[in-house]
């Protein structure tokens, strides 16, 4: 089975300077930590690329809400409005403001591979439904201040898509041993975004079930 | 205890859909299931209160001075609970007692980021896309997330009105909060537990700290009151788990 992939990434500067295009479409946008503001900016900044909206929406999460925990504690544990942004899932509730959009959302974390398995997911929710056409994989990576978006689909609709191949057999497969592809301490999410922008070969080898591949027209 | 296990990196993944994690990563099981990427899922969750967790809860003035009163018409929040659940879904081995998870379905929707729509919009849709595959579309008994807060209850009540509008028997709705409390993303594990003991011991449990139901309400909710014996044989039970950020989710479990 082959999907393709298109991948966005932007660096949002946090706080705000000013106030933002879509504060209007927000509940209380200057209460939204560094996360959800950038995942909102990004897609308002990104939108006319990203194009139509999904059919599912993956969140992801690297680190999950850790800065936001410690700023909690460490401001007293009093503030309903950090408390909220604990969960990592409500960088997403602005995101969907903005966007104007509802429907079936998934919030995964599973660090150091959060994005890559983030697209794993895709890949398998495409494979069990046959409706799906359009799955968005989100990501806010908190070392960078960046937000990623990541497009997948099952057909092409650029020049410049990746193609994702499976590679592998698929039942029960990947129970067992720990795969050759994630050796533990290696950064996968670091490894794929270098990748992803970077270029440095032509395939990547997602797990053992996917392989990455630059088409011909990047 | 993950961790532990020696899965690969790929077969394993936390799911943080707050208080509808437990649900949503019982539909991403049953999603690697349905792809055939594993025969066998196995689901943990677990929440413990810290002052990290109650100091949160406080402030944000949900917490209950006295008791859980799900749906009742005094309802004032909830009170916390700690609990650890772990359920094993497999396309392999059946049930010896016949349980089977139908499917569980997760929707969002951008409201607010601590209250759901008033309509409830995405945790109907979630209802109705589990229940649309199904020849009997009313189950026959609802674990619902009741967790007395004023706007959790409202919009529960508002989607099993529309869910089980023109239904010949409306499904009586019961919940567990009142006993354990709010256990936040073990709740739909613990709740989906407790709908596999429905079924197998064909004995239903009330919301038992609840007298009156809330006036404007018009769900058929099991009062303190009422016998624990079903009035029909109960084949079906939903569980529906709302979260915070506006992630709701449902679950149907039956027993064949």
């Amino acid at each position: 089975m082959t999907f393709f992939l298109q991948s966005f990434q932007s660096e949002i500067p946090y706080p705000a300077k000013e106030t933002p295009a879509w504060a209007a479409k927000s509940d209380r946008w200057y209460q939204l930590d560094a996360p959800a503001y950038s995942l909102a900016q990004a897609f308002d900044l990104m939108k006319a690329d990203l194009g139509v909206k999904p059919d599912f929406l993956i969140l992801a999460s690297p680190r999950a809400s850790n800065l936001t925990d410690r700023d909690f504690a460490a401001s007293g544990a009093s503030s309903p409005s950090k408390f909220v942004h604990t969960l990592p899932n409500i960088r997403a509730s602005s995101l969907l403001q903005v966007m104007e959009w509802a429907g079936p959302m998934l919030c995964v974390q599973n660090d150091p591979q959060t994005i890559v398995s983030a697209l794993e997911e895709a890949f398998v929710l495409f494979e069990a439904e046959e409706a799906l056409k359009r799955i968005w994989v989100v990501a806010f990576e908190p070392t960078r201040a960046r937000c990623h978006y990541f497009i997948v689909t099952r057909e092409p609709s650029v020049p410049s898509a990746l193609t994702v191949k499976v590679t592998g057999s698929a039942s029960g497969a990947v129970l067992g041993a720990a795969s050759p592809a994630a050796t533990p301490g290696v950064k996968r999410d670091e490894e794929w975004l270098d990748w992803v922008y970077n270029k440095p070969s032509n395939s990547f080898n997602l797990s053992r079930h996917y392989t990455a591949q630059f088409t011909s027209g990047v | 205890v993950i961790s532990a296990c020696s899965l690969a990196p790929e077969a394993k993944i936390c799911v943080s859909n707050a208080c509808a994690s437990s649900l949503a990563a019982i539909a991403t099981a049953k999603t690697w299931l349905k792809a055939k990427r594993v025969d066998h899922a196995v689901i943990f969750a677990c929440d413990a209160i810290d002052s990290f967790v109650l100091h949160g809860f406080h402030h944000l003035r949900v917490l209950s001075p006295d008791r859980t009163r799900p749906f009742a018409a005094n309802r004032t929040g909830f009170h916390l609970g700690d609990a650890a659940a772990c359920l094993i879904l497999s396309s392999k081995n059946k049930s010896a007692d016949g349980l089977e998870l139908i499917d569980a379905q997760i929707d969002s929707e951008g409201h607010a980021a601590t209250r759901p729509s008033q309509s409830g919009e995405s945790l109907l849709r979630a209802c109705k896309n589990l229940l649309a595959s199904r020849e009997q579309v009313t189950p026959d008994l609802v674990i619902a997330h009741g967790t007395s807060t004023q706007a959790n209850d409202v919009t529960e009540d508002k989607v099993f009105k529309s869910l089980f509008e023109g239904s010949e028997k409306k499904p009586r709705i019961t919940g567990t909060k009142w006993s354990v409390g709010h256990t936040l993303g073990t709740a739909g594990l613990l709740d989906v537990i407790a709908a596999c003991e429905v079924l197998k011991s064909q004995k239903v449990f009330a919301l038992r700290t609840t007298d009156g139901i809330d006036p404007a309400f018009e769900g058929s909710y099991l009062l303190a009151s009422e016998l624990q014996n079903s009035d029909r044989p109960l084949k079906s039970i939903l569980v529906t788990s709302l979260g915070f950020g506006g992630v709701h989710a449902a679950a149907l479990v039956t027993r064949v």
